[in-house]
């Protein structure tokens, strides 16, 4: 069974790239455009790892990051964005985020930390 | 200019209200004892005399202002200097309007003094005044006190058009003061009649009286007593001569016709009082005899103080204007070939004399032929005596082709037929009983009656219709000279020229200036020239000691001074005397007052750019306390700069590794991506070339290569690469300028660089299906309005402004994610203010959508908008 993860992002091309990276690494991969659309599939699909934009329409990525940690079954949470400030990070470690990398970040070092939060135990 | 510091004194708030006041100069004692008389004696149609008038009132406005204009450009000063200079600056013209008005108004005047004197000796309960004891007549006293008012309020300055106060003040005191005279002695006649037992049957009895007149004669006295309000010497002396002020026009508009409506509505309750009392008296004099019989000694006396007003504010008033007509275009040619070094005062003395003369004709026409009509018919005939100026009058305000001979001929025709209709009868009936007795066919009775018309009918309709048709006809016909064509232009075209304090000069040629300055002093006097002359020379910057040569406009201007004194006609004689000076064609007037026009389009872009230059102080005020305000703004600017930066970069990042980590990677996927990836790149050159953009017009650096654009053009071009847009988007766009736009100085590339990215909005926010997009483009009042029209979901009124913001999109998270680099309308309002315009959201005309429009000032060189930027910037540099 692999491991189920969702991207949320508006820029379309970030989003199809990271779905083609992952689906290429083997995980079933979800897509959401912005945060409801994301907190609907997660409830739905449940997946094990969310990869969260932050600046987006409607409901922002910190707040979506909340929701989701308030789950019963948390999904593990990395945001990927281009806010760069100190103060912008420490916000989303404070919403409850496992990891937060900004944009542009390498594919090698995303898909480690993936691996990484998906099991712990190696 | 050079307005006497008396002129300013006048209470401002108060002078509407005074000049309505003096325009009832109108209501002679003929409205105070003559209405009451008529409408005794036949019913309501006195109103007629005051209907007239207020219809006229409703086309003051058009022409008082354009009255005022000419007095003040033209220095005129009575009716008769009016059509000396509209026709053609001609002597012979001002002496018929001098004489006819003469002719007409003195023995309406004569009827004045006739009121007041028998009125006082009704009053007084004297014996019927006897011809052989002149001395105990009190006419005689009333007419010379107001022989020495008239000469010291109405001869204050040697320029007689003037505003003089104390005038003013005085008659509208009289008018107020005939007004509430009226008033309460009508209201205590009501009280009185109300009483009455046949108060209802009089009331039936006036009802279905009935009409005295056919609707022929009424329409007849209509016409005349407007044409008369228009043309009485002492109408046009208080509503146009005596006035220096469009707003006191503006007042009156109503003002006047309520006197009007006040005074003769205090009229009906002695109508009735006369049918109920059917008082066989002398009707003119009923209201003294009705109210001392009502009312009392004391009401009587306060009728009598209103009667008195009146009289003696029309005769004051009339005599004045006359005065000022008799003097310039009798007296004053003599005096013009005086050799004296002044003559000045000589002017004055003979202005005076003039109104003597007239008071003098008028005490002796009503003492030793002692008229015995009633007031109202002998009124009537000097308004139809009036009237006969009217076509002349009004073709010559308002119809170019009309000229001196027409004019003349008219007048004096219509002036003949009044003779024959309304004044030669009665001459006959006084000296020669027998002459008419037998009713021969040429006599007027005899020729109104075969017209179906009343005498006073027929003198009306055959008289003005006869004037109007000589006036018209010999008008097309003959050719008029040129300084005719141009005084024509000058008068007619005024209104178009307006906005000129002074009448452009329309003659080539120069003076020495010793010649000009004796030829003022002559007639002005040494301490008025000299003062006239320190304030031209100060004004235009001149020293005529270093160069004592005038040019035209000076020479014009010494031209117009004259006129205020001697006359158009005389004035034009003396200038000419010592200038050396071609006429103008018709054609080179027209290009003077073309180019006047121009002038006055450039001061209205000068007080633009200095609004516009406020507007940039404030603006750049504001820009400096934020910048130290909020200091962290730019840093903030750079923190959403690399935002944006990042993003496109993550991706191209993240592609790139993709395509170079997976070996296996199938090859259209690779095309796949690094087609995004290029499209990403170009994103980012987009974005970075905005910023340097944005940065060079923030910090100045920024320029504009200006060039001449035709705007109709322009926005052709740029619709022309939506056009294809549209199409493959099915948005229904539409950038039709069908009207032809005026060319422009402005930077072509950022203009279209602004609608670009204006239409480009449109197009990605309209509706999705069945997208709307319109451009429209207008000019009003010298400045181009765009507008750019979508029918999107619109914008929030409260971020109408906000959207001109750097990254406003990116900051306003619940849009659409934008496609662009969140700087295009921060970039366009730069591009836009830099051409001094404005750009802006406001309600789109069927809401929802979006309108955005932008303006740019039309400036005819580049000049223009170079100036305004510089002094812009020189401002922010002091302001740094």
């Amino acid at each position: 069974m692999p491991s189920k993860i969702l991207i949320v992002d508006d820029e379309i091309n970030i989003l199809m790239s990271l779905e083609y990276l992952l689906k290429r690494k083997g995980y079933e991969v979800f897509i959401a455009r912005n945060g409801q659309e994301a907190l609907t599939l997660s409830q739905e699909k449940k997946p094990h790892l969310v990869l969260l934009d932050i600046m987006m329409p409607d409901v922002d990525g910190y707040a979506v990051c909340e929701k989701l940690k308030a789950l019963r079954q948390p999904p593990k949470v990395i945001f990927l964005s281009a806010k760069s400030k100190k103060s912008d990070i420490e916000k989303g470690y404070e919403v409850g985020a496992d990891q937060y990398m900004i944009k542009p970040f390498s594919t090698r070092d995303l898909v480690t930390e993936i691996k990484t939060l998906l099991n712990p135990s190696l | 200019m050079f307005e006497r510091p008396q002129a300013q004194k006048l209470n401002q708030k108060w002078a509407p209200y005074l000049y309505s006041l003096s325009l009832a100069v109108f209501c002679t004692a003929w409205t105070f004892y003559g209405s009451i008389g008529r409408a005794v004696n036949s019913g309501l149609d006195f109103l007629l005399v005051y209907l007239g008038p207020t219809l006229v009132m409703l086309l003051w406005w058009p022409i008082g202002r354009k009255l005022l204009f000419l007095k003040q450009t033209h220095g005129i000063s009575t009716l008769a200097d009016f059509f000396a200079g509209r026709y053609g600056k001609d002597v012979r013209m001002g002496r018929l309007l001098a004489v006819l008005s003469l002719i007409g108004i003195v023995p309406y005047i004569s009827l004045q003094i006739k009121a007041i004197s028998e009125s006082f000796a009704y009053l007084a309960q004297l014996p019927a005044q006897s011809n052989s004891y002149i001395w105990g007549d009190p006419g005689l006293y009333i007419t010379l006190i107001m022989a020495i008012f008239t000469m010291l309020f109405g001869t204050r300055y040697i320029q007689a058009n003037r505003p003089k106060n104390g005038l003013i003040a005085t008659i509208a005191a009289e008018s107020l003061i005939k007004l509430l005279a009226f008033m309460l002695v009508g209201i205590a006649a009501a009280y009185a009649i109300i009483d009455s037992e046949s108060l209802g049957e009089a009331v039936q009895q006036l009802a279905s009286a009935p009409p005295t007149y056919r609707a022929s004669e009424w329409m007849a006295i209509l016409v005349v007593s407007g044409l008369a309000f228009l043309l009485l010497p002492r109408q046009f002396q208080m509503g146009v001569v005596e006035n220096n002020s469009e707003a006191n026009i503006k007042k009156s508009l109503y003002l006047f016709p309520l006197y009007l409506l006040l005074i003769n509505l205090f009229v009906l309750p002695f109508a009735l009082g006369g049918s109920i009392l059917s008082a066989g008296q002398n009707s003119d004099y009923f209201i003294l005899s009705f109210t001392r019989a009502t009312s009392g000694e004391g009401m009587a006396v306060l009728a009598f103080l209103g009667g008195l007003s009146a009289a003696t504010s029309m005769i004051i008033v009339s005599t004045l204007a006359l005065g000022n007509m008799l003097s310039t275009y009798l007296f004053i040619p003599r005096l013009t070939r005086s050799k004296d070094r002044s003559v000045a005062g000589s002017i004055l003395a003979a202005k005076r004399w003039a109104i003597a003369l007239i008071l003098l004709l008028a005490y002796g026409y009503y003492h030793f032929l002692n008229p015995n009509s009633q007031l109202v018919s002998l009124g009537m005939v000097s308004f139809v005596a009036m009237a006969q100026f009217a076509p002349a009058f009004l073709g010559g305000l308002y119809w170019r082709k009309g000229n001196r001979r027409a004019a003349f001929t008219a007048i004096l025709t219509g002036f003949a037929l009044w003779f024959y209709f309304l004044v030669f009868p009665d001459l006959v009936y006084t000296y020669s009983p027998g002459l008419l007795a037998s009713n021969p066919w040429w006599s007027p009775a005899l020729v109104a009656s075969k017209m179906n018309f009343s005498l006073l009918t027929a003198a009306v309709f055959s008289s003005l219709s006869t004037n109007i048709l000589v006036y018209w006809y010999l008008s097309h016909r003959g050719n008029t000279k040129v300084t005719e064509q141009n005084q024509a232009e000058l008068y007619v075209s005024a209104y178009k020229f307006r906005k000129y304090s002074e009448t452009p000069s329309l003659y080539q040629g120069s003076a020495a200036f010793p010649d000009i300055e004796s030829l003022l002093i002559k007639f002005l006097g040494q301490s008025q020239t000299r003062q006239v002359l320190d304030a031209y020379s100060l004004e235009q910057s001149l020293d005529w000691n270093k160069e004592p040569v005038v040019d035209s406009q000076m020479i014009s201007f010494a031209e117009r001074l004259l006129s205020e004194v001697i006359g158009p006609a005389s004035a034009k004689i003396m200038i000419g005397s010592v200038v050396q000076r071609e006429e103008l064609s018709l054609g080179e007037v027209v290009n003077i007052l073309q180019e006047s026009q121009k002038i006055m389009e450039l001061n209205k872009e000068l007080s633009q750019r200095s609004k516009q230059l406020k507007e940039a102080t404030q603006d750049l005020k504001a820009a400096n306390s934020k910048l130290v305000e909020f200091g962290h703004l730019k840093d903030e600017f750079l923190y959403t700069v690399t935002h944006e930066l990042r993003t496109p970069l993550a991706a191209i990042k993240m592609q790139a590794e993709i395509i170079h980590d997976d070996e296996e990677m199938p090859e259209a996927d690779q095309q796949q991506f690094l087609n995004n990836i290029i499209k990403d790149c170009d994103r980012l050159t987009r974005l970075i070339g905005n910023v340097l953009d944005l940065e060079k017009f923030e910090s100045g650096s920024q320029k504009l290569s200006l060039q001449r654009i035709n705007v109709n053009n322009l926005i052709a071009e740029v619709a022309e690469a939506f056009k294809a847009r549209a199409l493959k988007e099915a948005v229904d766009f539409k950038a039709d300028i069908s009207t032809a736009l005026p060319t422009t100085f402005a930077d072509a590339d950022r203009i279209a660089q602004v609608l670009t990215n204006l239409l480009g909005n449109a197009f990605k926010h309209c509706k999705s299906t069945s997208g709307k997009v319109r451009l429209s483009a207008y000019v009003l009042d010298r400045v181009l309005k765009i507008n750019i029209t979508d029918n999107g979901p619109g914008i929030p009124e409260q971020d109408w402004e906000l959207v001109f913001d750097k990254f406003y999109q990116v900051r306003n998270q619940t849009r659409k994610k934008p496609s662009g680099s969140g700087l295009g309308l921060a970039i366009s309002k730069n591009i836009v203010q830099m051409h001094g315009g404005q750009i802006w959201v406001e309600q789109a005309p069927k809401p929802p959508g979006t309108r955005v429009c932008f303006t740019l000032p039309l400036y005819s060189t580049p000049q223009a908008l170079t100036e305004t930027k510089k002094e812009a910037a020189k401002l922010k540099s002091t302001l740094n």
